[in-house]
């Protein structure tokens, strides 16, 4: 038995943006430069692990609303129309750089060397189909997928029990759906817990969901073992909650390491930087500068000016992610030692969430830094094994039983950034909408024999779904993509309220309802009966 | 058969929608942030009392049918002497606040953590019966600090000194700080949390009971980490808030973080220890605020550690019972373990 376990657990999320009625759209980038930066590097670098004995694992969720932009045909064209672009522009920079940049050209040589492999990786390897390169990681036993909310609603903020229940009813389907299995855990949209929760998992067979470290610390009675040994809820189903030493050292860009003077500069891109007439082949029709992923500067310091940034040396940062994920490790060992003493010799586990998407994007250089982790854990493994929380469980060790306090992982640990002065005039539109669904679900617990009208009905707990998306209210307070999210959100209420006028009239104006399944098309196997209220028995 | 969803409110069944020539979005639902949604069809009165936090919460109720004209078809002319109001009950310790109803039908309280709470909106009248609309479920406000009761069951049983510890780990220092405080108390010494309470207030406190001090601890706790006495007191029970204003009298109005801290120091050993890199916590350029899809993650706010006598690197041979201050000055030469415990774990990359 080692004398400690660490528990990486990556959430993979991006809300559904997908405009066929726009032949391009920039917030689909999203997507693309998460395929190109996180999703293909980490599924060729597990896959690198593995063949080399290094048997990593991890815990990878992947939301469903990621899963079937992943899966769709429309995006995985359009991922590599955009896959060719870049690589175009990048073997553009290899000349460009050459002659007049010369200190770029170890990084545009880089870019190249990079995409060239993704390209392969989609198109060779994985044949555009990134969802069965993760089911066959999870089948060869790497890594340990689970689910999420379906679109990422933030369930205590969801009004009814039905909205709340479909939320992780159709995220278990769709599950299945990709990945032929069912799913032992998941991840709370951002671990946002609220009681009774746990009892809408228990009901669908889930055995575990991540928490933040508050949940359980100021859960009753008091965790025997803190953050370090999941709690049982009264329902049965297992909660892990966040080590906050090791967030940190991701997250911060003060103390931790992607804030180090060697790793790439996320702010200076060629999309700002290049002649304009230069870059306009590969910008989007309307002309406007973007990021492009292309960049040449490092952090150089963190109060360099973005003017003074120095140039980016690939190999300097690749020497950098050995000796922090040499330190990481190193880390590990001694908190596991440390806290051994605190729980009486009782085995700690470290559970470390963190979003996907950092390793790669924001921190250019961390899906390198995994890699590194996990070639060290694997020499370490008899003083620390890397585990999932499926594995932990399969042990058998004796766990405490608690009831969860109110919690997110969000700034301040509540729900202030879903509910705020900002945003809140988005939910009683929601919950008037979760309300009527129901009603119209339960007038119609048969299903019509109008075919129109189910359509109907499916397509407006489609429109449901994508408004309960936490990412508008979140981007909203954030002050990023206010008029995007807006939109978003607005535009599905009208079409939910539209669908719902002409079910209850009984008229469906099949045009548009084609329209509309035509956009929002996720969750073709989706059945609004899901939004029923629960008869009670005869008696009851 | 227009595929246009009007962007006024939803089409009626008689209402004819007209293309927007200039739009070629088919469902023309692209449209500009400054077109609001209509307000939502009310089918039915309703209420939602929301948490936000555990000091907020957010009401917004609706009226499936203009309330004052019921009232008005109800009382004729009396009607005019009621107003719509909201209030909110404390079902804890029974306290209630009206406000006149928003014309948004929206309202946010202050509240406080770890009470249940019920909201109402109704007419009223002075001297009149209170005329009720609308009643919400009880919604409870969540703890900011650990339960004061440990696990029942044998086997998950901590003791506060080992627990204090972890919290320690954990980075919940205010917790770490308050368990240590209980740790102080149960092994019955004569200087406890009771002393160092007597030490700070003035003569007019109130006599404080067992049951006041996983309260007091909170709070000893909060003040020494430099918590704004204001904002403690907005939280407390009569009693402790009564105790703290002694307090504050006693001390011209302020607490010292600094002299709580060296009495901290002198009765029971703790010390307590800051990476001021955290004090610019504020100017961290947080990760969602540039990047798409980065969650908006929680961090500590500042990084303090707690350093009491029992930490060493290994557990020491038997507990210590009693914290005398000539033990506690004992182990001060030995606190640099614990310093150099805190400096390893914390040191900058650029150690590396």
């Amino acid at each position: 038995m080692p004398n400690g376990f660490f528990s990486l657990i990556l959430h993979a999320h991006l809300p559904f943006v997908r405009h066929p009625e726009h032949p391009e759209f920039l917030e689909e980038d999203w997507l693309y430069e998460a395929i190109t930066e996180v999703y293909l590097p980490l599924l060729a670098v597990l896959s690198k692990l593995h063949e080399a004995g290094a048997h990593p694992r991890l815990t990878l969720n992947i939301s469903p609303t990621l899963c079937e932009m992943l899966a769709d045909p429309l995006l995985q064209e359009r991922y590599s129309k955009h896959l060719d672009n870049l690589l175009a522009l990048a073997e553009k920079e290899l000349d460009r750089t050459f002659r007049a940049l010369p200190h770029f050209h170890a990084a545009a040589c880089m870019y190249v060397e990079n995409l060239r492999e993704t390209r392969r990786l989609w198109r060779n390897v994985y044949e555009q189909n990134l969802i069965d390169g993760f089911r066959r990681l999870q089948d060869a036993g790497i890594i340990e997928i689970i689910t999420c909310g379906a679109t990422h609603g933030f369930l205590p903020l969801i009004s009814t029990l039905e909205a709340c229940r479909a939320q992780i009813q159709i995220a278990v389907a769709n599950y299945q759906k990709h990945f032929k299995r069912y799913p032992r855990g998941i991840w709370l949209p951002e671990c946002a817990y609220a009681e009774g929760l746990d009892a809408l998992l228990a009901e669908v067979g889930l055995e575990y969901f991540i928490a933040d470290s508050h949940a359980v610390l100021y859960g009753q009675p008091r965790p025997r073992y803190g953050v370090f040994a999941p709690v049982r809820t009264q329902t049965g189903v297992f909660a892990f909650a966040r080590d906050m030493e090791t967030s940190e050292q991701v997250w911060s860009s003060i103390i931790g390491y992607p804030g180090d003077p060697c790793y790439r500069e996320f702010y200076r891109d060629i999309g700002w930087d290049a002649p304009l007439e230069y870059l306009m082949p590969h910008l989007h029709a309307d002309g406007q500068r973007r990021h492009l992923g292309l960049k040449y500067h490092r952090i150089t310091g963190r109060d360099v000016a973005q003017s003074d940034k120095l140039p980016y040396e690939p190999e300097a940062a690749r020497h950098r992610t050995i000796i922090h994920a040499h330190h990481f490790v190193e880390e590990r060992i001694k908190q596991v030692s440390r806290l051994s003493q605190a729980l009486d010799g009782h085995a700690p586990i470290i559970v470390s969430p963190y979003d996907a998407e950092l390793f790669g994007h924001w921190w250019f250089e961390g899906v390198q830094f995994l890699e590194h982790v996990f070639q060290y854990l694997a020499e370490r493994r008899q003083e620390i094994a890397s585990v999932t929380p499926g594995d932990y469980l399969d042990l058998k060790r004796p766990i405490q039983t608690q009831r969860l306090s109110v919690s997110s992982w969000g700034e301040e640990g509540y729900y202030k950034v879903w509910l705020n002065e900002g945003n809140a005039w988005m939910y009683p539109h929601q919950h008037a909408a979760e309300a009527r669904l129901t009603a119209l679900a339960n007038s119609r617990r048969t299903a019509p024999s109008d075919n129109l009208i189910r359509r109907a009905l499916d397509q407006a707990a489609r429109e449901l779904l994508l408004a309960q998306s936490s990412d508008w209210a979140f981007q909203v307070y954030q002050n990023t993509t206010v008029e995007y999210a807006t939109r978003r959100f607005r535009s599905h209420i009208r079409r939910f309220n539209a669908l719902a006028e002409d079910i209850e009239r009984g008229e469906i104006d099949e045009e548009r309802l084609a329209e509309i399944e035509r956009r929002d098309n996720l969750f073709p196997e989706l059945n609004y009966q899901i939004y029923c209220a629960r008869q009670k028995a005869a008696g009851q | 058969m227009s595929l246009h969803i009007s962007d006024e409110s939803i089409p009626s069944s008689t209402a004819a929608t007209a293309l927007r020539p200039s739009t070629p979005d088919k469902l023309d639902d692209l449209l500009s942030p400054d077109e609001p949604l209509p307000p939502p069809r009310a089918a039915r009165d309703d209420i939602h009392l929301l948490i936000q936090s555990p000091y907020r919460l957010f009401l917004y109720w609706s009226h499936a049918r203009d309330p004052y004209e019921t009232l008005r078809r109800a009382l004729g002319e009396a009607a005019a002497q009621y107003q719509l109001i909201i209030r909110l009950f404390d079902v804890d310790n029974g306290e209630a606040r009206s406000h006149p109803a928003s014309m948004d039908h929206t309202w946010w309280f202050d509240v406080a953590p770890a009470h249940g709470y019920r909201a109402e909106v109704g007419f009223f009248a002075e001297g009149k019966p209170f005329v009720h609309l609308l009643s919400s479920e009880v919604t409870r406000t969540p703890a900011i600090s650990v339960a004061p009761e440990s696990d029942v069951e044998p086997e998950f049983q901590d003791h506060a000194e080992g627990f204090a510890h972890l919290l320690n780990e954990t980075g919940y220092a205010k917790d770490a700080l308050t368990v240590a405080l209980e740790a102080v108390d149960d092994s019955d010494t004569e200087t406890n949390t009771r002393t160092l309470a007597h030490s700070l207030e003035g003569s007019d406190a109130p006599a404080l009971e067992d049951a006041d001090l996983p309260e007091l601890r909170s709070l000893v706790a909060a003040l020494a980490l430099g918590e704004n006495p204001a904002q403690a007191r907005a939280h407390l029970s009569h009693r402790l808030a009564r105790w703290l204003d002694s307090v504050l009298n006693e001390h011209g109005g302020e607490v010292d973080a600094s002299r709580l801290l060296e009495s901290l120091r002198e009765m029971f050993g703790f010390e307590l220890e800051y990476d001021e890199t955290f004090v610019l916590t504020k100017n961290i350029n947080r990760v969602s605020s540039f990047t798409w899809g980065a969650s908006d993650v929680r961090q500590p706010s500042r990084s303090v550690r707690v350093w009491m006598p029992s930490m060493t690197l290994g557990r020491p041979d038997k507990w210590l019972p009693s914290m005398d201050m000539s033990r506690a000055r004992e182990w001060m030469p030995s606190m640099s373990v614990g310093q150099r415990l805190h400096i390893a774990r914390w040191r900058h990359l650029s150690d590396l």
